[in-house]
């Protein structure tokens, strides 16, 4: 949902209790068209191109804020599995404009002035064959400004909200000629409701009823409408294939472990500390190439006379942003250095340990606590593990016994750093059953550590690149735009899960299937969900059902990808609730589920197939509902033909019946429309007659705004959560109960964040996001 | 003295004198858009929405008892232009004739003798103060 705190959030609450929607509070629909155009950029990273639909340079200006007197209605329909979201626009075909009088016959903007190629003469054509004098072939019209924008593929966002800062002092709302003019995206009552691409554009002919019904889809159009080919993807990468980063190293319980995602970024170094500008260069050589993921670029320090003097410690700075870490990847030129490895967390420098640092004739404030200490061996490769799991927010190397650097100024000691990694390892799932295929070579592009990662590779292909993300650092998967150098991101939130590729997928596992295709089949075997948001950008994470509590995304709020626990959005049929059904059915509950792998060999004893019961002492229990019925659902291996372990089969199994639990108590409600709801959120619903209380997901809203009437009312679809997880005590109390999970299930990395969110229920505070592995200003 | 109400073509400047004014009418209300809903609970509380002001038109009508003043009032509703009427307190209109319905009715002394309605859709209104109650007034060619 958009931030509770924000005004305008609280200007909506205080008019859902005063019922008064007229006046200068009266529903005001905003609606721009902007010509479509997708650039394309490559990376320094990874081979492009990366495209981009939104963030056009060349994006006109001159047709935004025109069309949208003309507009009358606007419905939007957005629900959780929907491919795409829909909107349409009922439109008046005339020349927009508050004071336009239309429909006089010697006004030559009158009506079909939105009709496209209007104006515009049809060669070899001049006069009617029944010598209608007034069919000229262009009627007398001149062409204008807007008659080629109603096309398909046109952009479209649309502005909803009570009240416009763009009334005039009588509440009737401004010309664009008029100087105090304010345009949708500068409206402090309206909020951002979608971006759009046509599909479908019908015109109504006739001076009576000039109208025009405009039928878009968001930007997910571009992830249905292509398919993954060389030309979309690069023929390096064709087929397309995701495996895992090659890792053989075991935890300290003989398991492989998996990286995580690396959240690290140049901060500062020992030279910033008396350098005239930030990430100044050493020979060439700057902090941020120790970050750029190129193992042939590296920092450099300052140098020194001793390798081992009691100043000869120089440092490395990283910015982690409160990420959790529990190890770091050094690579380094040359090798023998000591390091010590610093983190500090809630403002202090952990550790009860000091580096021995004694200032020179100039301080480098090297002389911190450390939690690590290692030396950099032959291979000048380190992966330090740290006493703990940190909520870092910066970390910092220090070194000693700096090794000869010859052939540079000044003195010969020195340390250089080619690549400073942090990340979190993981070793959550079981890989009792693993199965090991023949990787390809390491750091090959296609290796990935978590499935997010395929996700947003998927969409920067597809069109949902970012490719002037500044002030934000590069995203890692992509770099440094190489035509303009700025760092380039993905338009989206990317949840990591902590679950990546045990093998390979198979070549043809994304052949002959469009985007959507390829990131719903990830996205439905990891339980998760994938929608676009109302910015245009895409989202991808677990469902919002583990904790109470709500994600926060408001691209123009500091508390942007935070999460609340509370429930500031109320259906309370006092107050916002126009109807209500509440719907109990049992038609998909189950009382098993039995996901069978790749090629079971159903005569042998190893057969490849993993379940889940929902019955007493599960997490999700049916077995008071069922009565005694034995409902089994089986998962052909067809549809799951990359699994290879009866412990993927069973994760599969269980966030299965989670899906299934969603179905069984549902709810569809009618209210007052609020503009900051968004699908994946959380309410509470409070209506007499059907005893309702409780917490609900909103999986589906139907907007419908209808500019004449005024009446602007959602039809929300909800699914009942209950209204205490942290209570298990009171069975019944939370859909799910978190500790009967199975603990592959409640142990990925994601789902005991999502845990942790509900231990701080009630507070009301912003928590630190989730879902900031993405690109919305993270 | 009686102040007759005018008609102007404003795309052509041409002007007309009505030989009677009308005897009824000839003040546009205001219609808003209006609409309430309740909510579910049984306090029936009322949700006021509002919509796009509606034009209004505005209606007059009176008699005609010359055959130029219905010759008139037919050729200025066939237009399909823009008019602006003046009425006889100094009220200007600019906009659309939308209807007009004579009806003849007998009389011995004068065959001309009609009654009529007319409906007019102003898009702009000056009040006799001089003050653009709304929409745009234009000057004429």
């Amino acid at each position: 949902m958009l931030d509770p705190n924000s005004q305008i959030f609280r200007d909506w609450q205080d008019l859902m209790v005063s019922g008064e929607f007229v006046g200068r509070n009266r529903p005001v629909g905003r609606v721009t068209f902007v010509e479509p155009w997708i650039t394309r950029n490559n990376s320094t990273s990874r081979p492009g191109p990366w495209r981009s639909q939104l963030f056009n340079p060349a994006e006109p200006v001159w047709l935004e804020n025109w069309v949208e007197l003309s507009v009358r209605s606007i419905s939007i329909s957005r629900s959780i599995g929907q491919d795409a979201a829909t909107c349409t626009l009922s439109m008046v075909n005339v020349r927009p404009g508050q004071y336009v009088r239309q429909g006089i016959d010697e006004d030559p903007f009158g009506v079909g002035y939105l009709t496209p190629y209007r104006g515009m003469a049809t060669a070899g054509v001049s006069t009617s064959v029944y010598g209608d004098e007034h069919a000229e072939t262009t009627w007398g019209y001149a062409p204008n400004d807007l008659s080629n924008q109603l096309l398909p593929n046109t952009l479209v966002r649309t502005y909803q909200g009570y009240g416009s800062d763009n009334f005039d002092e009588n509440g009737h709302p401004r010309d664009p000629s008029d100087p105090l003019y304010v345009s949708p995206a500068n409206d402090s009552k309206l909020v951002l409701t979608g971006v759009w691409l046509i599909d479908r554009a019908t015109f109504v002919g006739g001076t009576e009823s000039p109208t025009i019904n405009v039928e878009c889809r968001d930007l997910g159009k571009l992830l249905i409408e292509q398919f993954i080919f060389p030309k979309m993807i690069p023929m390096s990468r064709f087929p397309l294939v995701y495996s895992p980063i090659p890792d053989t190293e075991a935890d300290q319980n003989g398991q492989p472990a998996s990286a995580g995602r690396n959240t690290a970024r140049y901060d500062t170094s020992a030279p910033d500390q008396h350098s005239y500008y930030p990430n100044g260069a050493v020979s060439g050589h700057k902090g941020t190439d120790a970050f750029d993921g190129r193992e042939e670029t590296y920092w450099l320090s300052h140098s020194y006379e001793h390798p081992s003097s009691s100043d000869a410690y120089e440092w490395l700075q990283a910015d982690c942003d409160g990420d959790e870490i529990n190890e770091v990847y050094i690579h380094t030129v040359k090798s023998g250095y000591t390091v010590y490895v610093s983190v500090k967390e809630d403002g202090t420098w952990k550790g009860s340990n000091s580096i021995p640092y004694t200032p020179g004739d100039h301080n480098h404030n090297a002389g911190i606590d450390y939690v690590a200490k290692s030396v950099i061996g032959s291979s000048a490769k380190v992966k330090i593990k740290l006493p703990r799991t940190y909520k870092a927010e910066k970390v910092r190397i220090t070194f000693h016994n700096l090794q000869e650097f010859t052939g540079l100024p000044y003195f010969p000691y020195r340390v250089a750093v080619r690549e400073f990694h942090c990340y979190m390892r993981s070793t959550a799932i079981d890989w009792n059953n693993y199965v090991f295929d023949n990787f390809p070579p390491a750091a090959e592009p296609g290796q990935i550590s978590d499935w997010s990662e395929a996700i947003k590779e998927l969409c920067g292909w597809a069109g949902f690149t970012w490719p002037d993300a500044s002030p934000n650092h590069a995203d890692p998967l992509l770099g440094i735009c190489e035509a303009t150098g700025t760092p380039m991101r993905i338009w989206g939130d990317f949840e990591v899960l902590g679950s990546g590729p045990i093998i390979s997928t198979p070549g043809d596992y994304f052949m002959n299937k469009s985007f959507m295709e390829a990131i719903r089949q990830i996205v439905d075997f990891l339980g998760g969900i994938f929608y676009i948001d109302h910015t245009g950008g895409a989202q991808f994470r677990m469902p919002n059902i583990w904790a109470p509590g709500n994600f926060v995304c408001d691209v123009d709020s500091v508390s942007l990808a935070a999460r609340t626990n509370t429930h500031p959005i109320e259906f309370n049929d006092g107050i916002n609730l126009l109807g209500y059904t509440m719907t109990l059915d049992d038609s998909q509950i189950r009382s098993e589920i039995v996901v069978v792998g790749k090629d079971p060999d159903i005569k042998g004893e190893g057969m490849v197939a993993g379940g889940f019961k929902l019955g007493n002492g599960s997490a999700i229990d049916f077995s008071d509902l069922l009565n005694g019925q034995v409902r089994l659902m089986m998962i052909p291996g067809e549809s799951t033909k990359n699994f290879k372990t009866n412990a993927e089969c069973a994760v599969m199994a269980e966030l299965t019946a989670v899906q299934i639990m969603m179905t069984y108590r549902k709810g569809s409600a009618q209210i007052i429309a609020h503009p900051g709801l968004h699908i994946d959120d959380q309410v509470r619903i409070f209506e007499r007659v059907t005893n309702e209380t409780a917490i609900h997901y909103v999986s589906g809203i139907e907007s419908s705004m209808d500019l004449e009437s005024g009446e602007y009312t959602m039809n929300v679809t909800t699914h009942w959560l209950g209204t205490d997880a942290a209570n298990h005590a009171d069975e019944g109390s939370w859909v799910i109960d978190a500790q009967k999970l199975t603990p592959t299930v409640q142990l990925l990395p994601v789902i005991l964040k999502r845990l942790a969110a509900s231990n701080t229920a009630g507070t009301g505070d912003l928590q630190p996001a989730n879902a900031k592995s993405g690109a919305l200003g993270a | 003295m009686t102040v007759r109400w005018k008609f102007k073509d404003l795309s052509t400047g041409t002007e007309a004198t009505l030989a009677i004014n009308p005897n009824q009418g000839g003040s546009p209300g205001v219609d808003k858009s209006v609409n309430a809903v309740h909510v579910l609970a049984p306090n029936r509380r009322a949700i006021v929405w509002e919509g796009t002001a509606k034009p209004s038109n505005m209606e007059f009508s009176g008699v005609i008892i010359t055959q130029a003043h219905l010759e008139m009032l037919e050729l200025w509703a066939v237009k399909r232009t823009l008019v602006q009427i003046t009425d006889d307190l100094g009220r200007i209109y600019q906009g659309v004739i939308a209807a007009f319905h004579p009806t003849r009715e007998r009389r011995a002394f004068n065959y001309w003798y009609h009654t009529y309605q007319m409906t007019f859709m102003p898009t702009a209104m000056k009040n006799a103060s001089g003050t653009v109650v709304y929409g745009e007034i234009v000057a004429s060619v």
